[in-house]
């Protein structure tokens, strides 16, 4: 099960938040970044440019989404 | 006619050849990038590209082709890069009609390799940056046609080498080529598509002038180069997606409908690593080269890539302000701005024109800031432009600041959850004269007289000044 993390967005004025998402690979556990968009399709397989793996985005480790 | 070979004629002394083999996995772009920070722009010759496993190619690569101002501006006929705004402006409205010639005579031809025998893990394609997840084509012209018109559109468009035969690409959103894409796809029809590679600077630079849509960038070219671009009917594709016929690689395809993969992370523009993205994939049926192909590489993020797309958009803010504030001297869109920032430099410009100005400027989808100067202030020297920011500038009175503007999203100071940027434009020219025939009533600028200058010179030349403090 993947352990999703929703960033709240932006609503002070003059707050600084980042806006890339992220995500944590289940197989080598390496972090890296994504859309929001590609991590919401259900169709798209995530690729690990770390190991390789390809996985669908609820079978990640971790999920930061900004 | 030219080509990728007659420029490195062209500039033959001006190539570090480099003899022994490379890795393609971030070594030729780690040279790129020592070679930036000294602020040195040789063209780059790799005769070995090594790939991992430690087999040599047989095509070489060029790369840093466009990293110097001055040698791409003479590779366009401009004797003075400082002044690329308005002559490449002026070229590019002179557009002259392609020629298509016969595939006998096409260079780009001589080598035709069909459907199973394509292999794209042959080129000595590199992985540049370290997050990358695999090779990257980084100056493949993806040219692509509108099914509603037949007109083709052409654009540079990153490519992920996954396969012998497959690859993914990715046309920005609200690019021509993604929405020639998409109306293929609305009909349910897979989208052709070649993707060429080496040529002449006049053609690449052709290739990326900013036209409206649907609008055939191949005029553009022949207005560049003064004469027709020679294009030939792809293998695939025929006379719909037609190709330049002395390019030195084309590789062919379609995007089938609907059918995305995860693409990137990859080292974009703005100096950050790109989010993996949804992206269209290329399924590829035919590769044509010439018998002795070089393979062209764009440092994604160097001088090498941020040089021409900068200064082709120099020529574009140039004809969109030209006509509102006729003081408008030159334009620069420098490489430490990345695409975010453009200087203008005016002439005595008119009460409201340089704020009329601005406001044009603005909806210019590729720029975030645009800073407008006098002629004393050299737009080629970040630092100047500093001290006009400085020094003539109260922020409340002499800016302009639109919210919700299109924008590039790749800019990592958005705000989260936004799909649009916010712009400034400041205006950071100095107050005029209000009286006729008076001075404008401001300080004049701290300044010593020609010949205490001339004799500074005099004084420090041919010294030795290597070891002297730098900061």
């Amino acid at each position: 099960m993947t352990n999703k993390i929703n960033l709240q967005n932006q609503n002070i004025s003059g707050e600084k938040k980042g806006n890339i998402s992220w995500v944590q690979c289940s197989f080598c556990e390496s972090w890296f970044h994504s859309t929001k968009e590609l991590i919401e399709m259900k169709t798209v397989d995530l690729h690990c440019p770390n190991c390789h793996a390809e996985f669908k985005p609820d079978k990640s480790k971790k999920i930061i989404i900004a | 006619m030219y080509d990728l070979r007659s420029f490195l004629e062209e500039e033959k002394d001006n190539i570090f050849n480099i003899s022994v083999p490379i890795n393609l996995n971030q070594e030729i772009t780690a040279i790129q990038q020592e070679l930036d920070s000294k602020g040195d722009f040789p063209i780059i010759y790799v005769e070995k590209p090594k790939f991992e496993d430690g087999n040599i190619s047989k095509i070489p690569i060029v790369c840093n082709l466009t990293a110097s101002r001055d040698v791409t501006s003479r590779a366009l006929g401009i004797e003075n890069h400082k002044n690329f705004a308005k002559i490449y402006s002026n070229l590019t409205n002179e557009p002259i009609e392609p020629i298509i010639i016969s595939r006998e005579s096409a260079p780009v031809q001589e080598k035709i390799i069909h459907n199973n025998d394509v292999n794209l893990l042959e080129l000595p394609v590199l992985t540049q940056h370290q997050l990358d997840p695999g090779p990257y084509l980084t100056s493949a012209h993806a040219t692509t046609y509108d099914p509603d018109t037949n007109v083709d559109n052409t654009s540079i468009q990153r490519c992920w080498v996954k396969k012998k035969n497959k690859m993914s690409y990715y046309p920005y959103p609200a690019s021509h080529n993604m929405r020639n894409l998409k109306k293929f796809w609305n009909k349910g029809e897979a989208c052709p598509v070649a993707f060429w590679i080496g040529h002449h600077p006049k053609v690449l630079m052709g290739t990326q002038a900013k036209l409206s849509y649907p609008e055939s960038h191949w005029s553009a070219c022949g207005g560049l180069l003064g004469e027709s671009l020679r294009l030939v009917p792809s293998i695939t594709h025929g006379e719909k997606v037609l190709v330049p016929a002395d390019a030195e690689i084309v590789i062919e395809g379609y995007a089938p409908v609907n059918k995305l993969e995860a693409d990137g992370p990859f080292g974009e523009y703005t100096g950050y690593m790109g989010p993996q993205v949804p992206s269209p994939i290329c399924e590829v049926t035919c590769i044509t080269m010439r018998n002795n192909p070089i393979y062209h590489d764009y440092g994604s993020g160097h001088a090498d890539m941020l040089v021409p797309d900068n200064m082709v958009m120099e020529g574009k803010i140039y004809s969109i302000v030209k006509p509102i504030a006729p003081s408008v001297q030159r334009v620069h869109v420098p490489v430490s701005g990345r695409r975010f920032h453009a200087y203008v430099q005016c002439k005595s410009p008119k009460i409201g024109e340089v704020r009329d100005a601005l406001m044009a400027t603005l909806s210019y989808r590729r720029t975030k800031a645009i800073i407008f100067v006098d002629d004393d202030i050299d737009i080629f020297s970040d630092s100047e432009i500093m001290f006009a920011l400085a020094t003539r500038v109260q922020w409340d009175r002499d800016t302009i600041s639109v919210n919700g503007l299109q924008g590039s999203l790749m800019d990592p100071s958005i705000v989260r959850g936004a799909k649009t940027v916010q712009k400034i434009g400041i205006d950071a020219t100095l107050a005029p004269s209000e009286i006729p025939d008076t001075p404008a009533p401001i300080p004049p600028k701290n300044s010593v007289e020609q010949t205490a200058l001339e004799n500074a010179r005099l004084v420090l030349s041919n010294i030795n000044k290597d070891n002297w403090p730098k900061i």
